[in-house]
């Protein structure tokens, strides 16, 4: 293992490896940065440009991309109370109350201080439980993958505020567009309605492209430019009593994104929740949160990174991606030929144990990246959307047009785009769309080897320990509107009390 | 009391998932060999799919209507139109501007259509005068060819007229 964590090693700290994810960090974070683009519209709109590179350094790049846009988020949440994502915002109940007594900067540097922690536990947990996942995922079959697709799937419901129907729905509509094309086992056209250009399925870049970046566009395009202050690098120094009070819900915030991170569907948004709630309730003084407190943002912040770094662990390892983001990621891999799962960090231990060490190279990047530009990310918040999102289509298009060079693709993106246009008008999130559409092809695959292997014996789904314990979850997932519910109440009566 | 536009529109969402799931159900069924339990065919897993649609459709709908059109309303309108304000004139322009990068890319080339389609998209935003147009038109045009076809490659002709 040592020798494959020096492969890795060399290919994150070699100077291409340095300066593709210092790119991706840095496209990342512009993008993220404007404000409405959450981190997976940022993530499909930037896809394309990592198609061209080699599979190590294309997953470094779009690593870097991920954490990039999922920081820049929360520097618009912070100065412009404008969460991108529901984890984002968690971040603006402190940060932009501080920001409005003038200390934005300060909630900035706290912000980075803390993602930098809660990414680097989240690394020393990967590097440490990857290996070992792997390994017991070796002994997992084709009954178990199609359980923990599912669960997947059902986890996937919890991404989004949207009734859970509508995501069941947007999941399973997200498979039917996964599975069009010509099946690969008997050679039956699917879903083609006659058109040729369907016969090879579609492309996950048009999906993500249109569901995600036109109907992003089409919905904020006239949004006006915000009044900022003007912050230096002077502004954000915080006192050392602020830093004191950071460092314990900066542990606790990163054993709570450690523990969700990895799990499907739950991600940093799930996690940044709970480590607000346990940061108030450990508080003397309750009262400060929502105003302005230190431990409501450092604590949500760490968790929030440790989360994104360990919930690589599961797309890495077992090849079942918790989130959107993930499922991009993970399409990546195949893209380049590359099967995610077990025999990744070992068989391609550049790319698996590269993209791992390259998180260290992301996280120090964001340091430095986040606290002597302030000044910059400030000034692309006063350019107006007008003038971006017309240079972003642009790259919406030619990054669709790019895959195949195929002008079919264009039109389809289009199509995909009023899909996303109309789901969002109605509620609909596009997260599990995206995951059912990444799983749907490698869920039938394991659901037809199954029967098959069985003599369509439907028992042989829930013949291992791992399968019943999927579908436990399941059920538990689809009780989770019922907790949420109790769980709101219980919340209610403690601000209430308070 | 809730008027017959707000039933419609409150039935709407989950009347959808009925209907994607009745015609998937019925072109699976009618198009694609389902195979058996033993060897499932093509359709298998889309039939199953439509089936679970279907199904998901009859009890959101039925929920809707057992619950009543005030009850429906009180769901905190979880099911209501989003209030994002989504206007047509933009919706039109960007549509116009993908149609027309993907009518000039390979009869022009890349400069022409980039430089058009972000004019194009521009001319959506209020307060943008022509010149500002042009000249962001110009500058995604050279960012972009400077990118994809230079720096990474990407092969599509810059230019097709010279």
């Amino acid at each position: 293992m040592a020798d494959n964590i020096l492969a890795g090693l060399a290919v994150a700290l070699s100077l291409k490896g340095v300066l593709y994810c210092a790119l991706g960090v840095l496209m990342g974070m512009v993008v993220g940065v404007l404000p409405g683009i959450g981190a997976l519209a940022a993530i499909s709109i930037l896809f394309p440009l990592t198609f061209h590179l080699d599979p190590a350094h294309s997953l470094i790049l779009l690593a870097g991309i991920y954490y990039g846009t999922t920081y820049g988020g929360k520097i618009t949440a912070i100065l412009l109370n404008v969460p991108g994502e529901t984890d984002a915002a968690v971040i603006c109940m402190d940060g932009f109350p501080m920001a409005q007594k003038g200390q934005a900067g300060i909630a900035l540097f706290l912000t980075t201080v803390a993602a930098f922690a809660g990414g680097a536990i989240g690394i020393i947990l990967t590097i440490a439980l990857a290996p070992h996942i792997s390994e017991a995922a070796l002994a997992i079959g084709s009954p178990e993958y199609v359980a923990l697709f599912v669960l997947g799937m059902f986890a996937a419901t919890t991404m989004s505020d949207s009734p859970v129907s509508h995501s069941l729905a947007m999941a399973a509509i997200g498979i039917l567009l996964g599975l069009v094309g010509i099946d690969l086992n008997e050679g039956v056209e699917r879903f083609t309605f006659g058109f040729n250009s369907l016969r090879d399925g579609i492309s996950l870049v048009v999906v993500a492209m249109g569901a995600f970046g036109i109907s992003e566009i089409v919905t904020s395009y006239n949004a006006k430019p915000f009044a900022l202050q003007r912050l230096a690098v002077r502004d954000m120094l915080p006192s050392t009593a602020q830093l004191k009070q950071t460092i314990m819900p900066i542990l606790r915030g990163a054993s709570i994104g450690a523990f969700f991170g990895p799990l499907p569907g739950s991600g940093s948004t799930i996690s940044t929740m709970v480590a607000y709630g346990v940061e108030r309730n450990v508080a003397k003084d309750k009262s400060r949160f929502g105003k302005g407190a230190v431990e409501g943002l450092a604590g949500p912040e760490a968790a929030s990174n440790c989360s994104n770094i360990t919930s690589f662990i599961p797309t890495l390892t077992l090849g079942i991606p918790g989130s959107a983001s993930m499922a991009l990621i993970l399409s990546l891999l195949i893209a380049h030929g590359i099967t995610p799962g077990p025999r990744l960090m070992m068989d391609h231990p550049e790319v698996g144990w590269g993209l791992v060490m390259s998180f260290w190279v992301g996280n120090i990047l964001l340091v430095l990246l986040n606290i002597p530009l302030i000044g910059i990310w400030v000034r692309l918040l006063r350019i107006p959307v007008s003038y971006l999102y017309p240079v972003i289509l642009l790259f919406i298009c030619i990054g669709t047009y790019a895959v195949d060079l195929s002008k079919s693709d264009l039109l389809l993106v289009v199509l995909t785009g009023i899909l996303g246009i109309v789901a969002r008008r109605y509620n609909f999130p596009l997260g599990p769309m995206l995951l059912g559409f990444v799983l749907g092809p490698m869920l039938e695959e394991h659901f037809r080897r199954t029967l098959t292997m069985s003599s369509g014996d439907f028992g042989a789904f829930v013949s291992s320990g791992i399968s019943i314990g999927a579908y436990t979850a399941v059920v538990l997932i689809c009780l989770l509107p019922l907790m949420t519910t109790l769980g709101r109440k219980v919340m209610k009566q403690l601000l209430g009390a308070t | 009391m809730m008027s017959n536009t707000s039933q419609v529109s409150s039935l709407g969402p989950p009347g959808a998932i009925l209907a994607i799931g009745v015609l998937t159900t019925g072109y699976t069924w009618l198009k694609l060999p389902t195979g058996s339990f033993d060897n499932p065919g093509p359709g298998g897993l889309p039939l199953l799919v439509g089936l679970f649609l279907t199904g998901l459709g009859i009890v959101t709908t039925g929920e809707k209507l057992w619950r009543g059109v005030l009850s429906a309303l009180a769901l905190e309108g979880q099911d209501a139109p989003s209030a994002e304000h989504i206007s047509l004139k933009t919706f039109t322009l960007v549509v116009a501007s993908v149609c027309a990068f993907a009518a000039l890319i390979e009869w022009a080339g890349f400069f022409p259509a980039a430089f058009i389609q972000v004019l194009i998209a521009s001319r959506s935003a209020s307060g943008l005068s022509w010149a500002k147009s042009i000249g962001l038109s110009v500058f995604g045009a050279v960012l972009t060819c400077l990118l994809f076809p230079i720096a990474l490659s990407v092969s599509v002709p810059i230019l097709t007229f010279f």
